[in-house]
């Protein structure tokens, strides 16, 4: 299979100050980005960040309510066509034609991209192979499993070659395995020169998969650039996560240990985030940390010294979790 | 909405491929055109014009207040209309909100290479041309039984066609622009009772009080029975010629208010 990528250097997609607005609520609230040619780009965020609106308008289906947009070189209010064209889209629920075969769901969709019935069928087994379905080309869509109607949606998205696939929470609800067939398949994507723009809530996902990513917060852009870069410029290289649980013997209160850390952590010059069930103390160097927090009397039930993802990433940008 | 409508022009080949998917994807599509084409109208016409024709030509006065023959003559091809009126409600309600808010697949068509305009001008030309493939058979039925006088009648499909596809696109603007489905039971109970009744199908208006025969002669339903019987009949003139502009001027206009509600509803779904 040969996917063709332009490689031309313009951006595959270009958003300056973008805008969205549903009446009065601004879900997108302007953003400025740009995605490469070849590149995978995640857009990481919350549940309303405007991660999907941003994905609506750049798949022409939304109109841009202000601010500038480019797709391929395109403005999407006036060449439409010619974007959709291009574009290979998975919205974030699946829409399968449940009335309709799992090849058919293909070739149906093939048709409308001008392939010829025997094209559409060809393509759809070729895409079918890719995303390890064929077994079930002649088989209703309503049985499958929720991994083989993502894949199949990843497979309707390709039919004609696009240029750029819009995944929108390409691995929400599935399970471990699902999701790392998934990534491997979204890798072979991108070794073919695809232009990827993805969404998702996992921070593991976007460190796997993305080039580049930004975090979304209600609406607006908090921070952009490499997994790595983010990591280690927006946060502590280790993350000590410490655990108070039942107080012993009534004698003291959970939230003392909780409020005691902190100090500590204050003390050792360590910025500390406190949630509801454990405390988050950022440090270089995490055994040290915890040895200094322990010479401060801070006695947690259990303790954890980890490296920092992206999820700590959002915490110290937002002082919010991304998955609640 | 305006710069949105000039934007997405409507092309024949876009027709095409939409028309092509729904016709892949229509369950039990020849069933129901059997059904409204030969089953329903034998049946109607069994109950009606043997039934109740038989008390109207009794009473004598069929000839003179119906202006045709006899009361099969009369009923026959406004059953053809009726029944448009009535596939055109049936299709246009729930199937049409279940394909945009359950099936959704209108949602993927929109990001192909199609535009909305399109998808709304051939999901309500669908709801017809299988009324219209339904009509043709409907008026064989007729013709059988004796209700058709001309030759004029092989126009009788494309004039319930129109019936059909001009209350289709109304219809559909309105399910398209609902929250839910709260509101469908009343516009069956204003709106489809009320034109199955009053279009002059079953009797002429001339029995009924003014203001209600003037508000039924602005509803398809009513250009349609009438059309439909000047066809069957052979009684074509500029009446008939009045009912053709009728469903080009308000088909237009149902038209622009189903491509403006599907642009809305898929741009926001
Ligand atoms: N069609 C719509 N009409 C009104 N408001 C909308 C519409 N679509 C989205 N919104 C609102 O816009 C905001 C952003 O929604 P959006 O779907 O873009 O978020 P998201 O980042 O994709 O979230 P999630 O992770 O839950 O999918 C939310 O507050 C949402 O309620
Ligand atoms: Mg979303």
């Amino acid at each position: 299979m040969t996917l063709v990528t332009a490689r031309t250097g313009d951006p595959v997609v270009k958003a300056h100050n973008l805008v969205k607005l549903y009446g009065e609520h601004r879900a997108v609230d302007g953003i400025d980005f740009d995605i490469q040619p070849g590149e995978t780009f995640a857009m990481l965020g919350p549940n309303g960040a405007g991660k999907s609106s941003t994905m609506k308008m750049i798949s022409t289906v939304s109109p841009v309510t202000s601010g500038e947009l480019r797709v391929l070189g395109l403005d999407p209010a006036a060449d439409g066509r010619r974007i959709r064209a291009r574009l290979g889209v998975v919205p974030q629920e699946d829409i399968l034609d449940m009335a309709l075969t799992v090849r058919e769901n293909i070739t149906v969709y093939a048709r409308y991209f001008g392939l010829s019935r025997t094209e559409a069928r060809h393509r759809a087994d070729e895409l079918l192979q890719f995303v390890q379905l064929a077994d079930r080309a002649d088989d209703q869509v309503r049985p499958l499993s929720g991994g083989m109607k993502r894949r199949l949606s990843i497979a309707r998205s390709m039919v004609n070659n696009p240029e750029l696939i819009l995944l929108d929470e390409p691995t929400t609800g599935l399970d471990p395995q699902a999701r790392h067939l998934l990534w491997e398949r979204l890798y072979q994507l991108k070794r073919q020169g695809v232009t990827l723009l993805l969404t998702t809530h996992y921070m593991d996902e976007a460190e796997q998969l993305a080039d580049r990513l930004v975090i979304m917060d209600r609406g607006r852009i908090v921070t952009e650039g490499t997994p790595r870069s983010l990591i280690e410029t927006k946060c502590s290289r280790d993350v000590v996560e410490l655990r108070f649980g039942e107080p012993a013997l009534g004698t003291d209160d959970p939230d003392d240990g909780a409020a005691r850390a902190e100090t500590a952590a204050a003390h050792l010059r360590l910025r500390s985030e406190r949630l509801p069930d454990r405390v988050l103390v950022y440090a270089d160097d995490g055994d040290r940390a915890l040895a200094g927090l322990a010479e401060h009397d801070v006695s947690a039930a259990s303790t954890l010294i980890r490296r920092a993802t992206l999820e700590d990433v959002f915490l110290t940008l937002t002082g919010r979790t991304l998955v609640e | 909405m305006s710069s949105s409508l000039t934007a997405s022009s409507i092309t024949a080949g876009g027709l095409a491929r939409i028309l092509e998917h729904l016709y892949v994807r229509t369950p039990a599509k020849y069933r129901s055109v059997l059904v409204s084409g030969v089953v329903s109208p034998a049946f109607f016409l069994g109950l009606l014009g043997l039934g109740l024709g038989s008390l109207v030509d009794e009473r004598q006065n069929g000839a003179t207040t119906l202006g045709t023959d006899g009361y099969l003559e009369f009923i026959g091809p406004g059953l053809l209309a009726i029944s448009a009126v009535l596939w055109a409600f049936g299709q246009s309600l729930w199937p049409t909100a279940g394909e945009i808010n359950w099936d959704r697949t209108y949602v993927l068509t929109a990001a192909t290479p199609v535009s909305t305009a399109e998808i709304a001008v051939a999901h309500v030309a669908w709801i017809a041309i299988r009324f219209t493939a339904a009509a043709v058979l409907f008026t064989m039925v007729l013709a059988v039984a004796g209700a058709v006088a001309s030759w004029w009648a092989v126009f009788a499909p494309l004039a319930a066609g129109a019936t059909a596809l001009v209350l289709a696109s109304i219809i559909c603007g309105f399910t398209v622009r609902q929250e839910n489905e709260d509101t469908f039971p009343m516009l069956l109970r204003l709106g489809a009772i009320p034109m199955f009744l009053f279009s002059g199908a079953f009797f002429p208006l001339s029995g009924v009080p003014a203001a209600v025969g003037w508000l039924a002669r602005v509803t398809p339903g009513w250009h349609g029975v009438e059309l439909c019987r000047e066809l069957a009949q052979g009684s074509v003139d500029s009446h008939s010629f009045v009912h053709v502009v009728y469903f080009v001027v308000v088909g237009a206009l149902g038209m622009v208010y189903a491509v403006t509600g599907f642009q809305q509803a898929l741009s926001e779904a």
